[in-house]
């Protein structure tokens, strides 16, 4: 193996790993597709960070996706809590919205700028094999902050994410934990973006956790589980990009974690289709052998 | 207006009142981010179908896609209810993954297949009305022979199967008792969805056709609640972020699709705010309008109060006769004198029967009498004073005022 695919190996597990931790949890509070409307959102920051940096360094591009991600959030909490739109309306449209005007700005920079701003729209389609060492370490520290924040909130996090009802009966301020939750993931999709890209990333904080969620059902191993199916998927789809021609690895990441998550879902011991069936099956025999009571 | 701006703009209005007449049905529905899958997911059908059919006419593009907004639903549906998972997470899962199979093919087959990635994503609304074929003498751009008979398609099943999927909208559970099927109508509307993603996507693409779709039913639906007025509000914003995206990407020179797509989000935003129908402005206005009554009210009730102190109603107010006059000079006409009885008698009624009937103590009873004496009417009020055998006093032993019969 060479230094350069090591390099992007051990980047991309990190954000396998820490997306699947992360997308745990918006999993449980049922805002699965908030990682897709996030990954979006964030384009209209890449440009304006272009033009207010007046280049491409990586941290102030982060930040700008950050800032525009945080934006959207607002936009798409006035929408859902000041007006009678739902939340799969204001999401869609928050996503679309933000998205065009990504693309306005960035055509804008392309227009005005005399050049370097070539490469802003990898953010789009991820550069999964153009990863260098600081990237690595820039998403190992975000990887270690997350992990700082869910250690410290775990207590609040996994009160909310099983019994929300309880958890507001307790005094705890639900909203202020679903914040921390959407900051978590926004972080995530942030050092993901340059990686993988827009879809990839969302699918990435999407497919790990749902496939965990067949093997536990208690959060702690969730977390475990969720963030080595992610570095799990994009160790198999770096190694395979890698071994073949023509194959972009931003796409066989999603494919190695749908593998994982076709795994998971036939045959997770308690909660897989055949551990199920196999339930009914024998629930089926018992009833005809009379050994159930009605 | 050139012949090139005016055919760009018809392209765009094309597209976008076709996207929003299927997304009124969708923001209706609550199955907005249905738009989101499935404008991603159509990718790998649209691949599978240009290397079976070799082509890229429109009836084909359209199977394929159908094809796959099918599989789409079809598969999130099945997943959520086979292993229990969300319907959210498993329409996550399917379409990220339908989407990554689409890129996986454009890069494996990219030399048989005429797709650009860039276009899918973007639009190239700028050059379409420079790719024209003549039709009857007339040179007409060649993305509306996809995007003309995808609007006809659109407009002609939704007027046939108005009834039913109006229904549905508004009442799945009375959908299913009429005999209307549901499911299949599901179906067949997320087809039609597909198909006008696939219409739409050499025009404005894939993430902005999203916007198309739900921003102008958003719109609409906070404007009115009326289903024809939605149709209608919805179009018009459709017409108008074409026109006003237009102008504006030409005028700043930036991309037209996406200058479409924030002009949408403005027209939801501007919706929000001045809507009739419950937008914040109204609302503050409102609520405004409703703390001046309020504290008016608590000033003539605190004056029939001091009036009351200074025994002025003892002696003329129970024999129907108007008083005047107010401690500190200033005076309460006939008309003050009556709702300040009204509101003190609502006051003391509630302070009695919640001392009466609900048995709480006397001296926690002032705070609810005094915020439901603003919302009692003249009819709750008589209510109240027949189940309570018509008190004189209160738990405090004021008098309750006698009903004004005027």
């Amino acid at each position: 193996m060479t230094y350069n695919t090591i390099i992007v190996l051990a980047g991309a597990c990190l954000l396998g790993a820490l997306c699947g931790a992360v997308g745990s949890f918006a999993v449980l509070r049922r805002r699965a597709l908030m990682g897709d409307v996030m990954a979006h959102a964030a384009l209209p920051g890449l440009p304006l960070a272009f033009l207010l940096a007046g280049g491409k360094s990586l941290p102030m591009l982060l930040t700008g996706a950050a800032a525009s991600i945080l934006l959207g959030m607002g936009w798409f909490a006035a929408m859902r809590y000041r007006s009678r739109t739902h939340d799969d309306a204001a999401m869609a449209l928050v996503l679309a919205s933000m998205f065009g005007l990504g693309i306005v700005l960035l055509r804008h920079v392309q227009n005005v700028s005399t050049g370097g701003h070539a490469g802003l729209e990898s953010f789009i389609f991820g550069k999964t094999a153009g990863m260098v060492a600081s990237d690595v370490w820039i998403t190992g520290g975000v990887a270690l902050v997350c992990l700082g924040v869910i250690a410290v909130a775990y207590k609040e996090l996994r009160l909310v994410c099983f019994d929300p009802g309880f958890a507001a009966s307790t005094g705890l301020r639900v909203g202020w934990v679903d914040f921390l939750i959407t900051g978590l993931l926004a972080l995530a999709v942030v050092v993901g973006l340059p990686m993988v890209g827009v879809v990839m990333v969302a699918a990435l904080t999407i497919i790990p956790a749902v496939a965990a969620r067949f093997w536990t059902e208690s959060l702690g191993p969730m977390l475990g589980i969720a963030s080595v199916f992610g570095a799990l998927a994009c160790a198999l789809g770096v190694l395979v990009s890698a071994s073949q021609e023509r194959m972009p690895s931003g796409p066989l990441i999603v494919l190695a974690a749908a593998v994982l998550f076709v795994l998971s879902a036939l045959f997770a011991p308690q909660r897989g289709l055949v551990a199920r069936r196999l339930r009914l099956e024998r629930l089926r025999h018992a009833w005809r052998e009379g050994r159930l009571e009605a | 207006m050139n012949e090139i701006h005016l055919w760009t703009v018809v392209v765009a209005a094309t597209c976008s009142l076709a996207c929003a007449w299927v997304g009124v049905w969708l923001v209706l529905q609550r199955v907005s981010m249905i738009g989101d899958a499935i404008s991603h997911s159509v990718l790998p059908g649209l691949v599978v179908s240009f290397l079976m059919f070799g082509t890229r006419a429109p009836w084909p593009m359209f199977l394929g896609a159908a094809v796959a907004g099918l599989a789409t639903t079809y598969l999130t549906r099945s997943i959520a209810s086979a292993t229990g998972a969300k319907e959210d997470s498993s329409m996550g899962v399917v379409f990220t993954v339908l989407f990554a199979l689409g890129v996986l093919l454009i890069t494996r087959y990219a030399r048989q297949i005429d797709l650009d990635p860039g276009c899918v994503l973007y639009g190239l609304l700028e050059f379409v009305a420079l790719d024209t074929r003549p039709i009857l003498g007339v040179e007409v751009p060649r993305a509306l022979e996809t995007l003309a008979p995808a609007l006809a398609l659109t407009g002609v099943l939704l007027v046939l199967f108005r009834k039913e999927v109006l229904v549905m909208a508004f009442d799945p559970g009375l959908a299913r008792t009429l005999g209307f099927r549901p499911t299949a109508i599901y179906y067949g509307l997320m087809a039609l969805v597909a198909v006008v993603t696939v219409a739409s996507f050499e025009a404005v693409g894939s993430i902005l056709v999203i916007a198309m779709l739900i921003g102008p039913a958003v719109a609409a639906n906070l404007w009115t609640r009326n289903w024809r007025t939605m149709f209608a509000i919805a179009s018009l914003v459709a017409v108008g972020s074409s026109v006003a995206g237009y102008a504006l990407a030409v005028a700043t020179n930036t991309s037209v699709a996406g200058m479409m797509a924030v002009a949408v989000g403005v027209a939801c935003g501007l919706a929000a705010i001045f809507s009739p129908a419950g937008g914040v402005l109204q609302r503050a206005v409102r609520l405004r309008a409703s703390r001046a009554t309020i504290a008016a009210e608590d000033l003539l009730a605190n004056a029939y109060r001091d009036l009351e102190r200074s025994g002025v109603t003892s002696l003329l107010g129970d024999r129907g006769l108007v008083a005047r006059g107010w401690s500190d000079g200033a005076h309460l006409t006939s008309e003050g004198l009556i709702t300040a009885r009204r509101l003190v008698s609502g006051h003391r009624l509630v302070e009695t029967f919640l001392v009466k009937d609900v048995g709480r103590s006397p001296d926690e009873v002032h705070e609810s009498a005094h915020r439901a004496e603003h919302l009692l009417d003249a009819v709750q009020r008589a209510e109240l004073l027949r189940e309570l055998d018509s008190p004189v006093e209160d738990p405090h032993g004021s008098p309750i005022p006698k009903e004004p019969s005027a």
